[in-house]
């Protein structure tokens, strides 16, 4: 089934691509990149430079953030797209659905979907995509490459630790005033499962408030949450001082991860980096205590 | 025992109860009569001391009413108003119970606080509705459990403010009779009345209010004249006389020739019979 | 119509219920604790993690629940005397919109700000709360005396205002702030700790003991303003003190559970239809009857969806509202009878 949604999205990808190419030069000179992992997938490949403008999650690389923000992943600035010329706009279907899409389409901008499942694959689909629509397949052959070798060790570090059991995680979604736990279907969850972590909740789908009880029966040995997020809930102090968290062996041990969303949940061009650091982090290697203010 | 001196009470610039002085003694029954918008029920509510006057004062018992206590003054003095939400389900016996509230603490009844109650209630004719619904109840018989309340409270002066509205001519005469009683026994009242026949039969003495001055004040033989009718009420009337030998107001229609007929002598009998 | 149901009874018996629920909800949770083990482990102080889930998790939380539904229905009732007019809750005088307010305007302006940490948050609610109360008061005050339909209107006008603010700043947030917002709307005490109840108690003591010996004077103050004071009632300070205490009771209880209400509408008006009006049965009855309704809702809302959790606002109107209907047609159709 997965394959099959795959190999169709893969399909309408390459179909709007080998139209564009027939009809325009191959690579698009001013493209709007409508999220986070797009843009660092434009910017690895080398085609940052044509990259015009980009949503406000794309914070990676540094100079992706000197480009002009147009959209907040809620609502898409049409207008001040459509100002910009683009000769194509390219996103993750998540983000390229509302009204907004339509009207850019029906002023004859190219759009571009790409499929926003977690997963390497998906991850290794999409950098190939985007490198045809631009023109750089030597680029993502190099990218795959690495990710594959970082993936390869991997999975050579987990069967070292096949004797243990994998840590449980509990991935925690902070907002002031509210915990919420991410459900096994959201992108962090599946590179948890990636790194070799053990989803502790198993069963909850999409955000949902986390019960402090719920929290201690989950048994998780370590949290896992955006930094972001722990930033502006003031920080570790503040996430073990909730009732339920403290009390879990993580809380006992004080285990908190906190990643980049991005790099956590991107399953970008870092997707193979990014399990090997939380491999690591998950089993004690490199640093485990939280970084609060990384 | 209620002693008001050049009472003044304004709204804006407009003065609804200008100048108005009156000595209510024990014993006393007292009527205040007067157009729609004299002042009338403003007066009331000044003696009542729900509202502070702008000039004068009020006394009860030789104390300014400013001067007591709510509750000290609501043992002395109960008031009848012209009409009472009736929002929640209170049963006519809790209504009649509140009467109590001035004697009582913050929770418990007492015994005796229950027997009074009951025995009001029978007072006012309403011991069969003690367990019904007060909102449930008809315009008149609400009156005559707020009459209960009022009687429960046990007070010296009562004020009460058209008491006779929704009333049947039985139970109007009833509630009269009750005020005079009230009052032969040593406590006074001050009621607004329209009906100047009741007031007639009843009152010790009628203050009348045209745009809240005293256009007269006397007893009835002295306040029920053609002159001072006409004065306050624009009305054109003859002074007849009750059997009981007290005035007897019959309005005149002033457009056309006035059509007399003789009193009913049954029902003379039967007012006579009400009055002794 | 007669009712068939006494006073007394249904008050003895919401009394019997409490222990039985406090117990009931005590032995409920996604952590699984035997109901018959927790005697033994608060007695033997186990130090285990039972022991620290109960203590520190499931307690606070029963106890705060309780005490935020006898303050939401407490301040019911009273203001529905004060207001005569059994529709009114604390709704009316601005303190939940304005805690509201306050607690989005944190959520979406002051949200990073660490420095409170976790109490930022209910001490805006609570804040918002109070000033909103402050302000309807001054403005429905016309030369000394405060006309209750004034203040009705002024309760109302406020509500509208507090609600375009909470547009504009739902407007303003991004996603995250956003589902921020809503899920304090929503109320919930899934934060709860022992600091929070003590802290909650410093309003919540104040707010109850204004409101509880109220009865008698709450029932001639819903003959009518007038008829209050000709029974001795001094009606401008009672009015004080039933504003302030709701707002104290209500402002506290929203500032630790979010936005909770509903509690405080249904649960006085139960009783009415049940029993009767006489506010010195119903401020206790209330007072135990919104603590059951509040605990259920909230045992409910912690273990429904566990591990998850249902905000409880949905929760205490989809119970109350129901049984609120039920009662609401059997009266009907008994008044049709009588």
């Amino acid at each position: 089934m997965k394959r099959l949604r795959m190999a169709v999205c893969t399909a309408i990808v390459m179909m709007a691509a080998g139209s564009a190419a027939n009809a325009e030069v191959l690579s698009p000179k001013r493209i709007v990149s409508l999220d986070g992992g797009t843009t660092e997938t434009l910017f690895a490949l080398g085609a940052g430079g044509q990259v015009v403008a980009r949503d406000e999650g794309s914070t990676y690389p540094a100079e992706a953030q000197k480009l002009p923000a147009i959209s907040t992943g809620h609502q898409l600035n049409v207008e001040a797209i459509l100002a910009l010329k683009p000769d194509v706009v390219v996103g993750r279907n998540r983000s390229m659905s509302g009204p907004g899409m339509h009207i850019l389409e029906q002023a004859r901008v190219r759009v571009v979907r790409l499929p926003d499942d977690p997963g390497v694959e998906v991850a290794q689909l999409r950098i190939e995509n985007l490198a045809s629509l631009v023109g750089k397949e030597l680029d993502a052959k190099r990218i795959i490459e690495s990710m594959q070798a970082d993936l390869d060790r991997l999975e050579e570090k987990k069967k070292a630790v096949s004797g243990e059991a994998a840590p449980r995680v509990l991935i925690v979604y902070l907002r002031p005033g509210v915990v919420m736990m991410m459900g096994e279907d959201s992108n962090a969850a599946a590179m948890t499962r990636l790194a070799g972590g053990q989803f502790a909740v198993p069963g909850v789908k999409g955000y949902k408030e986390l019960n402090a009880e719920a929290a201690v029966a989950a048994q998780p040995d370590v949290i896992l949450c955006y930094t972001e997020g722990l930033e502006a809930t003031g920080g570790a102090d503040a996430l073990w001082n909730r009732p339920g968290l403290a009390e879990t062996p993580a809380g006992r041990a004080r285990r908190l991860i906190a990643m980049d969303d991005l790099l956590l949940a991107g399953f970008g061009p870092r997707t193979g980096q990014a399990a090997l650091h939380l491999f690591d982090r998950l089993h004690g290697q490199g640093t485990t205590v939280a970084k609060a203010h990384p | 025992m209620l002693k008001a001196e050049n009472l003044g009470y304004r709204v804006g610039t407009r003065w609804l109860v200008n100048d108005v002085s009156l000595h209510v003694e024990p014993g006393e029954f007292w009527v205040i009569g007067g157009a729609n918008g004299a002042g009338k029920s403003t007066l009331l509510r000044l003696l009542s001391g729900e509202l502070a006057p702008h000039s004068g004062h009020v006394e009860l018992k030789g104390t300014p009413l400013r001067a007591y206590e709510p509750r000290a003054l609501a043992r002395l003095r109960a008031c009848l108003a012209q009409d009472l939400s009736a929002s929640f389900p209170f049963t006519a016996y809790e209504v009649a119970l509140m009467g109590r509230i001035p004697w009582q603490g913050q929770w418990a009844s007492r015994p005796h606080d229950h027997y009074i109650a009951k025995e009001a209630l029978a007072e006012a004719g309403v011991a069969h509705l003690e367990s019904r619904d007060y909102p449930s109840l008809s315009g008149g018989e609400r009156r005559r459990v707020d009459m209960a309340r009022t009687i429960a409270q046990e007070p010296k002066l009562l004020l009460l403010d058209e008491p006779t509205n929704h009333l049947d001519a039985k139970h109007q005469i009833e509630l009269m009779e009750w005020c005079w009683r009230h009052t032969r026994q040593g406590g006074c009242a001050v009621a607004v009345l329209h009906d100047l026949n009741l007031a007639a039969r009843f009152a010790d003495r009628i203050l009348l209010l045209k745009d809240g001055h005293a256009a007269a004040l006397g007893t009835p033989e002295e306040v029920l004249t053609p002159e001072n009718l006409r004065a306050c009420f624009n009305l054109e009337c003859v002074i007849w006389r009750h059997p009981s030998g007290c005035p007897w107001v019959v309005p005149v229609d002033t457009a056309q020739t006035p059509r007399f007929h003789p009193p009913v002598a049954r029902c003379n009998a039967g007012l006579q019979g009400a009055a002794s | 119509m007669t009712r068939a149901v006494p006073y007394k009874l249904v008050f003895l018996i919401l009394l019997a219920a409490l222990p039985i629920a406090l117990c009931v909800a005590a032995g409920m949770g996604a952590y699984p604790i035997a109901l018959f083990r927790i005697p033994a482990i608060l007695w033997d102080r186990i130090e285990g993690e039972g022991y620290r889930v109960l203590l520190y998790i499931r307690l606070p939380r029963i106890f705060l629940a309780a005490l935020v539904g006898t303050a939401l229905a407490l301040s019911g009732a009273a203001l529905q005397s004060m207001f005569r007019n059994p529709l009114a809750d604390s709704g009316l005088i601005g303190v939940s919109s304005g805690a509201s307010l306050a607690a989005s305007a944190w959520i979406a302006l002051a949200g990073a700000d660490s420095r409170l940490g976790l109490w930022g948050l209910p001490t805006a609610a609570f804040a918002g709360g109070l000033a909103t109360v402050w302000l309807v008061w001054r403005m429905a005050r016309t030369s000394g005396a405060t006309p209750t339909a004034t203040l009705l209107l002024t309760g109302i006008a406020l509500n509208a205002i507090a609600g375009a603010g909470i547009g504009l700043l739902i407007y303003c947030s991004d996603e995250e702030e956003l589902r921020s917002i809503t899920f304090w709307q929503l109320g919930g005490l899934n934060g709860t700790t022992w600091p929070l109840v003590w802290a909650a108690l410093i309003p919540l003591v104040p707010g109850l003991v204004l409101l509880a010996p109220l009865g008698r004077a709450l029932n001639a103050l819903a003959l009518g303003d007038r008829e209050a004071y000709h029974l001795g009632i001094p009606v401008a300070a009672l009015q004080r003190r039933i504003v302030l205490g709701s707002a104290l009771a209500v402002g506290g209880a929203v500032a630790a559970a979010g936005g909770v209400g509903f509690v405080g509408l249904v649960v006085p008006h139960m009783f009415r239809l049940l029993c009767g009006a006489d506010n010195r049965w119903l401020l206790p009855s209330t007072a135990v009857g919104g603590a059951l309704l509040f605990l259920g809702a909230d045992t409910a809302s912690r273990t429904l969806v566990q591990p998850a959790e249902l905000p409880v606002g949905i929760l205490t109107a989809l119970a109350g509202g129901p049984f609120f209907l039920w009662l609401l047609l059997r009266h009907k159709r008994e008044a049709l009878h009588a």
